[in-house]
């Protein structure tokens, strides 16, 4: 922190010797707190759009405040956060669903990602083309997807179903079943969000040396062991980058499940996220959605900041 | 008990006839309007100044209901009559409930008339301060013309309008639960339309044969599952709360109507019931995959529509099966109301009297939107017009018999419908007996707590 200014100091001291002696003497503003001066307009932005609102939401969330009435908000210190942890069932539940999507959704895009990566990766011809509608899914509207696959996992009308059922299998409740709802929405998230995924370790891998390969051959390690030995250490901190960017969207997953289940059924897909959103904007408990909002901000601040440990352990290493 | 009265009669589809149907708008005539009197112009009358506010611009945060699209073509004949220009906004319910509170809250002048489902946010809005009662505008003489005939509309239709004694808005959309059902599938099994609860369960039965049909389908999600649910539970007996204001849906009448709804789809419902909300359960209907479905007479304009559904001409309508505890199935309505920030509400009145007057409900009711008022359901051209007199006289006596809304009458009333909802999805997954009433004990805790926390005095 301390570094940062001084140095932005440092640099434009030069200009001001440059400038006619008239200006100089009168030391413009400009002249004397560049450093100030120049990330001000950022500054306020960030203070407008992001420092506030935080800020607002954290006195919020020490109220009692029933937004659908006339009553004014009452503050009542922590009493949201104790009620949060000692008398609330929904929210563990809440989190453990959440965690659980994330780690299905993410954990298969990793792995179908860095399957199909390493087939990109590969010359052949067409290779552009098939990058680019390869990327297709992730560029479509979450709510649009979500509406198409709403009709695909129809139970009784869906195609889904009807293929599983000339296929000989047996239809499914997909989307109305509490215990097959979270794999279900986990499979939409995959099927959007793999070729980023994939797109991202495409990149990492184009970007390696080559030496450790060519070595590796010359020690006549099999494709396996360079794999295993090589291939993936080196890719490492990609995977945990495009880990990062799932793992924060997936954590606050709203868009589709809102628009596929509502949560449902029952609350068998009520993430943190949802229920947060329905609590304040639903039912109108605006201060204690706000404890709950802060709980995900906090949710995902300590996955990422362990998945960031994991990326610069395996740089150490 | 008055309200059992209406079923006592009728017992099912067979009575469901023309006769049967001109019958009970006579009666319904008898006990109110006087019938051929209908005005056929608003202006007619002269006494009443209907351009007091000429000049005036009103705003209106209406939804795209039937009603509302089809009352929007005669907007140009309420502003040429009162010189009132009116800025009629048309949004789905859900979004304009946001666009409501949000202008509510923020004490918006410019908001003059919102619609306002009573049994939805009627409570909400009123306790809130938000609502103007219109009780004053309907006993100042001054401010209705003569011809304005308030027991003209059916009484129990009128009753849902009112909330703590106070009259929020005046009934004009019309949607009462009945049961509807396939005429060409019963008639080929030999089922008679099912009468009391008991004969649908058999009817039910008889019916399924998935996966093709199913026996019956009807809402199943969180949300929307108390919608239907309602119509059991008051038929077994029970209510949302009972007359302390307790919650009530962990009691004997309630559990039983619950594990019978909880049964009925399981067995006979189509799979994932539990994902279907109205548009979805209504196009398993309109699909032909369902013999049976207990909700709105307003699907009729679905049912009956060649674009949406492949069983136009083969639907019967018929009174809601009546249950242990008599038959008072729910209805529902929503109409316009007067925010309390307007700087307008006499002029937004106007609108309303306007609307709710007898040639202006004679106009939709032709335009196939069931009025509230008897004297459209009465009038030569309709009884000319309508071709399913069960299906009217289904709606009219309905109307007449029962006052109980689909929701439960509490401030948050989203909130405290997915928490019965939840209850009724564990049904709908197979919990039965003991474990389900300690599920709908838990509910009823939290609603409890709900209620506590949302309606501070």
């Amino acid at each position: 922190m301390r570094r940062g200014p001084a140095a932005v100091g440092a640099r434009a001291r030069p200009a001001a010797v440059l400038r006619p002696a008239t200006r100089a003497g009168r030391g413009g503003l400009l002249d004397r707190y560049p450093h100030l001066i120049f990330p001000a307009p950022s500054v306020a932005a960030l203070l407008a759009v992001m420092v506030f609102p935080s800020l607002f939401n954290l006195y919020i969330s020490l109220t009692e405040w029933f937004a659908a009435s006339a009553a004014r908000p009452e503050f009542v210190g922590l009493a949201n956060y104790v009620r949060l942890v000692t008398e609330d069932e929904v929210f563990p539940a809440a989190i453990g669903r959440t965690l659980y999507f994330t780690l299905l959704a993410v954990g298969s895009q990793i792995l179908l990602g860095l399957g199909i990566a390493l087939v990109l990766h590969r010359e052949f011809r067409g290779q552009a083309l098939v990058r680019s509608a390869f990327l297709l899914p992730t560029m479509a509207t979450p709510t649009a997807i979500a509406l198409v696959w709403v009709l695909i996992y129809h139970p009784t009308l869906g195609v889904l179903n009807y293929t599983l059922t000339v296929v000989g299998l047996a239809p499914q409740e997909w989307l109305a079943r509490s215990q097959l709802v979270i794999p279900s929405l986990a499979l939409v998230d995959t099927w959007q969000y793999t070729p980023f995924v994939a797109l991202v370790l495409v990149a990492g891998l184009a970007a390696m040396p080559l030496e450790p390969f060519e070595s590796a051959r010359v020690d006549g390690a099999g494709p396996w062991q360079v794999f295993w030995y090589i291939t993936l250490p080196l890719l490492r901190p990609t995977l945990v980058v495009a880990a990062l960017f799932r793992v924060i969207d997936s954590l606050k997953v709203f868009d589709t499940i809102y628009v596929m289940t509502q949560g449902g059924p029952g609350r068998a897909s009520e993430t943190l996220n949802l229920y947060a959103f329905r609590t304040a904007f639903e039912y109108f408990h605006v201060g204690y959605g706000a404890s709950l909002s802060l709980s995900l901000v906090l949710l995902v601040f300590l996955v990422s900041a362990a998945l960031v440990r994991l990326r610069r352990a395996g740089e150490s290493g | 008990m008055k309200e059992d009265t209406g079923m006592a009669t009728p017992s099912g589809a067979s009575h469901c006839t023309r006769r049967g149907f001109l019958r009970a708008i006579g009666r319904a005539g008898a006990a109110g309007l006087l019938a051929g009197s209908v005005p056929t112009r608003v202006g007619a009358t002269a006494d009443f100044n209907w351009r007091k506010h000429a000049g005036t611009t009103l705003r209106f945060l209406g939804w795209n209901d039937l009603w509302s699209m089809t009352m929007d073509k005669k907007v140009p004949e309420f502003e040429k009559l009162t010189g009132i220009k009116l800025h009629w906004e048309h949004l789905p319910q859900e979004p304009n409930r946001q666009k409501a509170q949000t202008e509510l809250t923020a004490k918006n002048k410019d908001l003059d008339l919102l619609w306002v489902a009573p049994h939805v946010e009627g409570v909400k809005y009123l306790r809130a301060g938000w609502l103007v009662p219109l009780d004053e505008y309907l006993s100042n003489a001054s401010l209705v013309p003569p011809d304005f005939d308030v027991t003209d509309f059916a009484p129990g239709f009128w009753q849902t309008c009112r909330i703590d004694g106070k009259q929020v808005t005046m009934p004009t959309l019309v949607e009462v639960a009945c049961l509807i059902y396939r005429k060409d599938l019963l008639e080929a099994k030999g089922v008679k339309v099912p009468t009391t609860l008991e004969e649908l369960e058999a009817a039910a039965a008889k019916l399924h044969e998935p996966p093709g049909v199913y026996g019956i389908v009807n809402r199943g999600t969180v949300a929307q599952a108390p919608v239907t649910w309602s119509s059991y539970l008051y038929n077994f007996g029970g209510s949302y709360l009972d007359r302390e204001r307790k919650c009530a849906i962990d009691r004997s009448e309630a559990l039983q109507a619950t594990e019978y709804y909880g049964r009925l789809h399981r067995q006979y419902g189509p799979p994932g019931m539990t994902s279907l909300n109205w548009p979805e359960a209504s196009s398993v209907f309109a699909q032909g995959r369902a013999a049976v479905e207990t909700d709105t007479n307003g699907f009729r304009n679905i049912f009956d529509d060649p674009q949406k559904s492949k069983v136009v001409g083969k639907v019967g309508y018929a009174f809601f099966p009546r249950g242990p505890a008599g038959n008072t199935p729910g209805v529902w309505t929503a109409g316009p109301s007067i925010s309390t920030y307007s700087e307008k509400k006499e002029a937004a009145w106007y609108f309303i009297i306007w609307a709710l007057n007898g040639p202006s409900q004679l106009y939709t009711h032709l335009s196939g939107v069931a009025a509230s008022r008897r004297s459209a359901w009465q009038s030569p051209a309709y009884r000319e017009k309508e071709k399913d007199p069960a299906w009217a006289e289904v709606t009219l006596k309905t109307m007449e018999m029962s006052s109980r809304g689909y929701s439960p009458e509490v401030v948050a009333v989203g909130e405290v419908r997915n928490r019965v909802g939840e209850v009724i999805v564990k049904a709908l997954e197979g919990l039965t007996g003991d474990r389900l009433k300690a599920e709908a004990d838990k509910a009823c805790k939290d609603i409890q707590r709900i209620m506590a926390r949302t309606e501070k005095t």
